[in-house]
């Protein structure tokens, strides 16, 4: 395995997958006037910029909340995955 | 649910789980509500857990807890590109007074929910909180996301963690500023047991807890860690979020340069990924901590921002405000009065016990080193540079070696700036 292959990492975890994204952008034409600091310090890869808009890939989400904090427009809405959904830890 | 309650918790953390079972001990009626599958499934720390707080609550409790391994050497290193400059305490002292277990949360959490059900409360899993009930300004329950998912209590504790979601949702106070929260990442690596206690040199269930600052952060007020576990380590970093916006670094950049430094890449050799989790660490302190109390609700935990980095304490101030939460519920039950001035007494209590005074102690550090970017840039260098200088015999006089030393110093910081930089910090450890 590539050292710190973050797909590799994620695929180790365990998730019980909802069937709807928890990680809303309220306003995409914000995001074309921002620095994504989404982006950059999601430590899952949630977001991905794909030159129109923020591609938001919630299935390996790990629930931190960074986002959350970081948006500097408070544009994403954060909700919990339903009770019993997202990231299972097995260690934690 | 048409039941009502005496104490509705949000969460089943250590601090949740800590309110349940002292309320529920003292014949409370007490619900716990739990967004995970299970208690634990949310729930992510380094891994090191102060076993003092449940010492007193459990007298058999090294002997039934799932603890991985006894901590009886603690480390920090300071790095600098590939050099390392160390220092660690080992103490046998620990052995037969346990300070310190690496622990798995979520495994550990598991067994602490079942000792919480045991003493009669109830635990509510797979339910998030997603507003307050009120009656005027009198927070009286819960709303939950399940069908007919309303929860009455006379008093409703928040203990939802450092990501909690319902007080600012329902207008408690603001969710927390990023100046203030640390985001961290930590890989479990798996290793064979024989193989953890030869590197760490750590026979018998014992082991070893390691800190590191330096380079590798650019100066933002960040650490990295390395603990052993019973058959795996912990690896991880963290950092001040608006600091790692501001450098634009994603935790697992410092993460892999961390790996690769030469002190860590032998102990981890080989290391399976079992897991890798994310979690954000209130680390704004006193300063940053949000009203602990109001009419019919308190806050504990990493909810209430009782974190206290440097010594990688949390976990201990959580357990202490969960029974303090507790206490002061017990006694607003038995009087049946729920308001503002009844609770008041959670902060008396917090107030009386190390948990607010050892907070406001440190109430200056994370805002120290904000104004220090290059802190933990310059001394891990200069203390690697000033070992190696010194340690290298290759015919250089020690008194130029000595020189050399304090003219790199120098690039950075006059002896003048140093003193007071220094003197700084002492005064907000002091």
């Amino acid at each position: 395995m590539e050292v710190g292959n973050l797909h590799e990492k994620l695929f180790a975890n365990r998730y019980r997958p909802d069937t709807s994204n928890h990680l809303q952008v309220k306003n995409g034409e914000q995001c074309q006037r921002c620095h994504r600091y989404c982006e950059t310090l999601c430590p899952a890869g949630v977001y991905r910029w794909d030159g129109i808009g923020l591609v938001i890939d919630y299935d390996g989400c790990l629930e931190c909340g960074t986002c959350r904090l970081v948006c500097p427009y408070d544009n994403i809405e954060w909700n919990l995955p339903r009770g019993g959904y997202g990231v299972s830890y097995r260690f934690g | 649910m048409d039941e009502k309650f005496d104490v509705a918790i949000v969460g089943g953390g250590l601090a949740g789980l800590t309110c349940g079972y002292c309320a529920a001990q003292a014949g409370l009626k007490v619900a716990v509500v739990e967004r995970g599958e299970y208690p634990g499934a949310k729930n992510v720390m380094g891994g090191v857990l102060y076993v003092q707080p449940f010492l007193d609550m459990f007298p058999d409790f090294l002997a039934q807890a799932p603890l991985e391994r006894k901590i009886m050497r603690e480390e920090y290193w300071f790095l600098d590109g590939d050099d390392a400059f160390t220092l660690s305490h080992h103490s046998q002292r620990w052995k037969d007074q346990p300070n310190a277990y690496t622990v798995m949360r979520a495994k550990f959490d598991q067994w602490y929910a079942q000792k919480v059900e045991d003493v009669g409360a109830l635990l509510i899993t797979e339910t998030n909180v997603v507003d307050l009930l009120r009656e005027g300004q009198q927070v009286v329950g819960l709303v939950t996301d399940r069908p007919d998912g309303e929860i009455r209590a006379e008093v409703v504790v928040l203990t939802d963690g450092a990501n909690g979601t319902v007080a600012s949702h329902a207008d408690l106070f603001p969710r927390p500023d990023p100046t203030d929260m640390a985001l961290a990442v930590k890989e479990v690596l798996e290793l064979p047991r024989e193989v953890i206690e030869q590197r760490f040199h750590t026979p018998d269930s014992s082991g070893a807890a390691i800190e590191m600052f330096g380079s590798f952060s650019d100066g933002a007020l960040g650490m990295a860690f390395l603990y052993t576990n019973v058959d795996s380590v912990s690896l991880g970093c963290g950092g001040i979020v608006s600091q790692m916006a501001e450098r634009a670094v994603n935790p697992n950049d410092w993460l892999n340069t961390i790996r690769r430094h030469p002190a860590v890449a032998p102990l981890i050799e080989g290391g399976r990924v079992k897991e890798y989790s994310a979690h954000l660490i209130p680390e704004g302190g006193y300063n940053a901590m949000p009203p602990l109390f109001g009419p019919g609700w308190m806050v504990a935990g990493d909810a209430a921002m009782m974190v206290i980095g440097l010594h990688r304490e949390g976990s201990n101030f959580a357990v202490a405000s969960g029974r303090a939460a507790a206490e002061t519920a017990v006694k607003a039950c038995a009087v049946g009065d729920y308001t503002l001035s009844q609770l008041a007494q959670y902060r008396t209590k917090l107030k009386q016990s190390f948990v607010l005074p050892d907070l406001a102690k440190y109430r200056a550090v994370t805002g120290y080193f904000a104004q220090h970017p290059d802190f933990l840039t310059v001394y891990p260098r200069v203390v690697n540079e000033f070992a190696h200088q010194i340690m290298t015999v290759d015919g250089t006089s020690k008194w130029e070696k000595q020189r050399a030393v304090s003219r790199e110093f120098r690039r950075y910081r006059t002896k003048w700036q140093a003193v007071r930089e220094l003197a700084g910090l002492l005064r907000t450890l002091r």
